[in-house]
């Protein structure tokens, strides 16, 4: 209970913290929403381009690959690119350097390609040439950049800087025809796919820089002159373009820089810019009412997250503030979290007991019952199982095998514990069920002075009767002792009235009502050890109860609340039989009893549902921890580990969940999910737009 | 209802301005009401009705006040008054009338001496709110009752209450900020962080100041500093808490009113207790990544400081250049450019540190051509009235006009690089041709009379330098129109400016062929006759450049009697006037024909000539006039126009001058003129290199028309 409240409690001084995070999960869901709206708004745009693009791409990627290993002349250059153009991958290559094939014959390329220098005569127009670029650019960039350096202006000066697309004639200067664009530095005029161009900026020479920017975002250009940024050039610039530079006259000459030197423009500030925007755009989203996702959905899909993960104290604010009430799954919730904190905490068998008697139809999934049984060996074997407790305490808590003794709290159980366990144990001389012994033996092991006997005819028990009638029968058996922990929760949920777990209770009673009447005309006897009076009366209730069987429970519920009183007085009864040495045999014969237990179940399972490998790897390892003088040095020793724990949970709870209709995963996950794929879709299909969206930022 | 709103008046942190902002928004409310309402309901009681007059219950209020000794009744009633009070004018003003600033002096004073803290608070807020008041009256009431003394001595006492620091200071920053006291240009807008802190100004538009700068001992920076002691308080009070500091910050910022004022404060040592707040709260702001309003203002109001107290004083520039912040050994611009390149701040901060790099290059601390201003601030200061999203303030905007005038006036070569940055041109040119198209909300009818003078005056400071730019503003298609259309509004900031714009065009011989017009003649001449001082220099300044010879207006101009017009002005009171009307009139004789060279002399009479020569002090007026008759004795007419003086007289005249002890330009100037004279007499070879337009020369434009003449006259 103690680590129950512990948990709520951090749960509240968490709680700004978690409806921070609830903030961002609803900005999340409107993220989505944009995501999809921008993937909707770029599948229409022009097909043409678009999808010929794609097909262009794919086809390059073959071809450009080996030619990438020259780039790579320094580290830190390539660095830069990486961090600038962080979505761009090996499949659509930068820009790296001048294409030796697509130039004008009377260009020459120097320095790696990066240098143009012109040769041809450079007597009119017609004399002009162009080179590109070795790749186009990548839409997914976002935002390209690459810079040129005039390294002479020549005779003219007739140079322009731009981008093109491959069907543009080599022996122009960007900018004139269709499908190209330049910017001039004999005039500083910008030509859009014309042959008269538009005055646009200064004039450029001699050892200035010229910049070319495509904002795919935008679907526009700037450029930029020594470092100033000179303004939008053009906006509509195809999908798929080249750099490229055109020159004149003799003796022009430029060198390029596609990122792997420092840039004179500052272009990291710019992107920062449009990241920023893409954020505001994602943050600052508003919906209209009715608008795809109505506010109570979201509402619901926030809720049902916190339900998942039991974080009881923060969903029953949200619901309240969102006056949103879902007391069922609060409820359930709860009762989730305890079976969750009992796993987590080792105590396996309480969890399954637990489990069957809250859900009492979810472990006739045998695969899933088999799983925990498992755990439930490690845990016996680690010594933390309520089943089996640690040598050093052993000697004084062999009587209250359901409960861990660490826990004050539960110590008020351990009377009816005794009561109950008394009662199976006895059941042992019941000729009527004798499966139910498989089970209930174990415990009564420890206090009943014949238990050898009866751990021997369990065993051959266990072997002789493997079927399925087996199993549901132990498991009834279990469910009289299963009232004693639904209580224990009663106690606990404070908040809650907690009716349901009364009713499973009930239920089971019900259920199980030939075992429990069966085993009640016994407690008479094995009760001869406690001297207590309010258990001989509570006895005496159950025996009375015998024949109304929902009645019996909750007589049951009543004396629990009395056993707090008697719980040392029981606790004193079993010392005094105690015996170390004893004790630790008693523990072995246990665990290897309830091995071979497992062993029958797991043998019943392949016969069920066929060979599972998986099932034989892990039984193996578990029962090879035996094989160990000290497990916990041993190999296998990770099986001993608490953290092993956590998965076991998160199988029941999922297993829970869908047991009552409730998805495996929160909405919130799934679409935590579909985000991604989003994203992921959207980087498969070029969409600029996502150079900028980190998801991480979003999804915390 | 009000009252309840203001129960707990929260002026402190950062909510200040807009509680100014909306104290104004709720007085105009307030009016509103009142005329629907208020005088039907009180016809009853009283048949005319006073603004100014407090109700009965107001009244009841002040005898409660007098009358209570109980020391928490009155601060119950002090908050009754304070809740009224905030943000209701016309309280304020009936209150004052009633004589509560009386009442509070007193009150003040008694709880001074007993420093009971609670009341003292209540007291000092509603001082606060009566500061804010728009009124002359009442605020020069409250100073003279010496509220403002009264604060700073409260201010020395030691009382460990953040709170009561916090409200001192509080009240004390409502006078500094008060729009009463701080000049025009301090506070052009209720966007109090965007004011400028032009103390240059005050100088230039004194005529509007005048009578609140002329009574200097109603200004609370003089009360606060002509005490040097009273600076010392504050670096104690620095440490209390983010209000005080942003209040004290404040208080700095109006208090740098002119360099004496910005010495002193620099003397008390607040530059590196503020660098360290500065440095403190980026710090914060960069390691959580949270933002925080607070240190964002503080942030805002460090680096105002450090604009404003570097503002036209070049000692105090060059020590913060190189100031240096010991813990991270990086100087203070290093800090303050790093501001520059964050994207996602506030846009307050981006503005401020641009200016501040814009203040040390105006001082010729930073040269126009270093990074910080030329790469970072300019850049910057147009992405922010271009681009900037964050916040499409139009007081923003403006700002950055404002400051981008100041700082490419002068620096012309910068001129080609905020032209051609993310086409700054075109943008300029749709703000003033349809500003309402780029603020599609509903903007204020002043606030477009002044985004479109500060983009008119932009681009006439643009265009004043460079040929081609010139041609580029002169060609854009309306401009010429819209810009006689601007003269033509009734809004005498946009008739400046358009007169700005015709200034730096007519700088250009291409232009004075080609753009200048008839219209634009009638305009000129209609703004030289206009009775507004500040539009006749200019228009007079345009004039001297296209009476030129080749200027297509030099007809029009004459035949509208502007020969008539400049000689009025060389007795006219205004100096510079004086200066413009003598370099007109040199500029229309130069090449002229005989006949308007014969009218000028006729004009100045040459008695008043030799009178001129030999008592004039002026250098300026000198340069002018030597220059006039240098070119009214060029070419062939001198043998026409010398026996119209008494030629042996001229030149003794002359050589009297020579020997005194004038300067280098005015001796040259006369050498030349003799000279010329003396070889005149034999033939008119010899032909002076006369350039009556040199563009090249010029250094500044506005706001002193008149020197910028001279500065053309250097380069002759």
């Amino acid at each position: 209970l103690s680590v129950k409240n512990g948990m709520d409690q951090s749960c509240s001084t968490n709680y700004t913290y978690i409806i921070c995070c609830l903030v961002i999960a609803i900005n999340l869901v409107y993220f989505i929403i944009i995501t999809l709206k921008l993937f909707i708004q770029y599948q229409r745009r022009p097909a043409t381009g678009y999808y010929q693009k794609m097909t262009d791409q794919s086809s390059k990627t073959t071809t450009t690959a080996p030619s990438r290993i020259t780039t790579s002349t320094s580290k830190t250059g390539l660095e830069r690119l990486a961090q600038l153009y962080p979505h761009v991958t090996e499949d659509t290559p930068l820009p790296s350097k001048w294409n030796s094939k697509e130039k004008a014959p009377s260009l020459a390329l120097q320095q790696n390609n990066l240098a143009v220098a012109y040769k041809g005569p450079g007597k009119s127009h017609k004399d002009a040439a162009s080179v590109r670029s070795d790749h186009p650019i990548p839409s997914l960039t976002g935002i390209y950049y690459y810079e040129v350096k005039i390294l002479s202006k020549g005779r003219d000066g007739f140079m322009g800087v731009g981008l093109s697309t491959s069907e543009v004639n080599l022996n122009r200067l960007p900018g004139w025809d269709k499908g190209s664009y330049g910017y001039h530095g004999d005039d500083g005029h910008l030509f859009c796919s014309a042959g008269s161009g538009i005055a646009y900026g200064p004039t450029f020479t001699t050892g200035d820089f010229v910049g070319c920017c495509v904002n795919f975002l935008e679907n526009s250009c700037f450029y930029t002159l020594n470092g100033y940024n000179i303004g939008t050039s053009f906006k509509d610039i195809p999908a798929e373009v080249y750099p490229t530079v055109g020159l004149q006259t003799p003796l022009e000459a430029i060198e390029a820089n596609f990122g792997l030197s420092p840039f004179k423009f500052d272009i990291d500030k710019y992107m920062d810019e449009y990241r920023d925007k893409t954020r505001r755009a994602i943050v600052e989203c508003t919906l209209k009412e009715g608008e795809l996702l109505h506010q109570i959905q979201l509402r619901r899909i926030v809720s049902t997250y916190l339900v998942h993960y039991g974080y009881c104290a923060t969903a029953e604010q949200f619901n309240k503030n969102a006056e949103n009430v879902h007391a069922d799954e609060l409820n359930s919730m709860r009762n989730r979290q305890l079976i969750q904190n009992l796993i987590l905490e080792g105590h396996t068998m309480d969890a399954i007991e637990k489990t069957k008697e809250l859900f009492p139809t979810l472990l006739n999934n045998k695969n899933l019952l088999f799983v925990l049984k498992v755990r439930q060996f490690i845990e016996m074997i680690n010594g933390t199982d309520s089943e089996i407790s640690k040598p050093s305490t052993s000697s004084q808590t062999k009587i209250s095998s359901l409960l861990n003794h660490k826990n004050q709290l539960n110590s008020l159980l351990t009377n009816r514990n005794a009561s109950s366990t008394m009662t199976t144990t006895t059941a042992n001389d019941c000729p009527s069920i004798p499966l139910s012994k498989s089970n209930t033996s174990l415990r009564s092991r420890s206090n009943s002075p014949y238990k050898s006997e009866s751990n021997q005819t369990t065993n051959s028990d266990v072997q002789q009767h493997s079927n399925a009638t087996n199993n549901e029968l132990s498991q009834e058996a279990y469910t009289t002792v299963n009232s004693l922990p639904s209580h224990h929760m009663d106690v606990d949920d404070e908040l809650n009235g907690n009716s349901i777990t009364n009713g499973f209770s009930n239920h089971e009673t019900v259920s199980s009502s030939s075992s429990s009447s069966c085993s009640i005309n016994q407690i008479s006897n094995g009760h001869s050890l406690l001297d207590d009076d309010s258990n001989n009366l509570t006895t005496d209730k159950t025996s009375i109860s015998n024949g109304y069987l929902t009645k019996s429970t909750e007589n049951l519920d009543t004396m629990e609340c009395d056993g707090i009183s008697e719980s040392n007085h029981t606790m004193h009864v079993e010392d005094t039989s105690s015996d170390v040495q004893k004790k630790d045999d008693e523990i072995l014969i246990k665990i290897l009893q309830f091995g071979r237990e497992l062993h029958t179940l797991k043998q019943q399972l392949n016969i069920e549902y066929g060979e599972n490998l998986q099932h034989d790897k892990i039984l193996q390892d578990a029962f090879s921890l035996l094989a160990y003088p000290d497990p916990r040095i041993s190999p296998l020793a990770q099986l001993l580990e608490p953290s092993q724990r956590e998965s076991i949970s998160s199988v029941l709870n999922s297993a829970i969940l869908e047991a009552h209709d409730m998805p495996r995963h929160p909405a919130l996950e799934v679409l935590v999910g579909y985000l991604n794929e989003c994203d992921k879709l959207m980087h498969k299909n070029n969409i600029p737009d996502c150079a900028f969206i980190e998801l991480n930022k979003y999804v915390r | 209802m009000h009252s309840k709103v203001f129960q707990k008046p929260k002026i402190n942190k950062n909510s200040t301005d807009q509680l100014i902002f909306r104290e104004d928004g709720l007085t105009q409310l307030r009016k509103k009401t009142k005329s629907e309402n208020e005088p039907e309901k009180n016809k009853l009681i009283m048949p005319c009705y006073d603004d100014d007059r407090p109700t009965q219950q107001e009244e009841l209020l002040i005898r409660k006040l007098v009358d209570n000794v109980e020391q928490h009744e009155r601060i119950q009633v002090l908050t009754e008054l304070k809740n009224l009070i905030i943000g209701s004018r016309r309280c304020k003003l009936a209150f004052y009338h009633a004589g509560i600033l009386e009442i509070l002096n007193n009150l003040l004073k008694e709880y001074s001496c007993l420093i009971s803290i609670d009341i003292l608070v209540e007291i000092l807020d509603c001082i606060s709110s009566f500061a804010k008041v728009n009124n002359k009256n009442l605020l020069n009431r409250l100073i003279e009752l010496g509220f403002i003394e009264q604060i700073l001595s409260l201010l020395t006492i030691q009382i460990d209450s953040n709170h009561f620091y916090e409200s001192c200071l509080r009240c004390l920053r409502s006078f500094f900020l008060s729009k009463i006291f701080s000049n025009p240009y301090l506070t052009p807008t209720p966007y109090i962080l965007l004011s400028d802190d032009n103390k240059h100004d005050t100088i230039t538009v004194l005529s509007e100041t005048e009578s609140y700068l002329s009574n200097d001992k109603y200004l609370p920076v003089n009360i606060l500093l002509e005490n040097s002691q009273n600076l010392d308080i504050f670096p104690r009070l620095l440490s209390i808490s983010k209000s005080t500091q942003i209040s004290i910050i404040e208080i700095l910022c109006c208090a740098c009113v002119n360099n004496e004022r910005q010495n002193q404060i620099v003397e008390t040592d607040f530059i590196q207790s503020i660098m360290h707040l500065l440095v403190e709260n980026i710090l914060y702001h960069n390691k959580i990544n949270l933002v925080s309003v607070t240190n964002e203002y503080l942030v805002g109001v460090c680096l105002k400081f450090f604009c404003s107290i570097c503002y036209e004083n070049a000692a105090v520039a060059r020590q913060l250049h190189t100031t240096v912040f010991t813990q991270t050994n990086e100087t203070l611009c290093e800090i303050i450019s790093s501001l520059l390149n964050k994207t996602n701040q506030p846009v307050v901060i981006s503005y401020y540190a641009s200016k501040f790099f814009i203040n040390l290059c105006k001082t010729k601390v930073l040269s126009c051509d270093d990074s910080f201003v030329s790469h970072k601030s300019l850049t910057t200061l147009v992405h922010l009235c271009t681009k900037s999203t964050i916040n499409k303030s139009i007081h923003l905007y403006i700002a950055c006009f404002d400051t981008l005038i100041y700082l490419l006036n002068g620096n012309n070569t910068l001129h080609h690089t905020a032209m051609y940055t993310e086409q700054f041109l075109n943008k300029l040119f749709c703000y003033l041709f349809a500003p309402t198209k780029i603020f599609n909300e509903t903007i204020d009818e002043a606030m477009l009379i002044q985004i479109r003078t500060s983009t008119l005056t932009l681009l006439a400071v643009l265009s004043s330098y460079h040929e081609d730019i010139k041609k580029r503003i002169a060609d854009q298609d309306n401009l010429i129109s819209t810009a006689i259309e601007c003269y033509r509004s009734n809004h005498r900031s946009l008739q400046l400016a358009a007169l700005c714009l015709f200034h730096g065009l007519s700088r250009s011989v291409h232009q004075l062929r080609t753009t200048f017009n008839d219209t634009i003649c009638d305009v000129l001449l209609d703004a030289v006759k206009s009775s507004d001082l500040s539009l006749v220099k200019i228009a007079s300044s345009v004039i001297s450049n296209t009476v030129l010879e080749f200027s297509t207006c030099r007809a029009r101009l004459l035949s509208g009697g502007i020969l008539d017009i400049l000689l009025a002005f060389l007795t006219h009171p205004d100096h510079d006037l004086s200066i413009n009307g003598m370099w007109a009139l040199r500029n229309l004789s130069y090449l002229s024909t005989l006949k308007i060279k014969q009218d000028v002399i006729h004009g100045l009479t040459i008695d008043r000539i030799y009178s001129l020569l030999e008592q004039c002090t002026d250098e300026r007026f000198l340069i002018c006039l030597l220059s006039l008759l240098r070119n009214i004795f060029n070419e062939k007419d001198t043998q026409i126009i010398l026996p119209m003086f008494n030629s042996v007289k001229l030149l003794t005249t002359l050589q009297k001058m020579r020997e005194k002890n004038y300067s280098v330009e005015i001796s040259r100037e006369i050498r030349i003129l003799i000279d010329h004279l003396n070889s005149s007499n034999a033939a008119p070879r010899q032909r002076l290199p006369s350039d009556p337009v040199n563009p090249s020369c010029r250094t500044s434009l506005f706001p002193e028309y008149a020197c910028d003449e001279m500065d053309e006259l250097d380069c002759l």
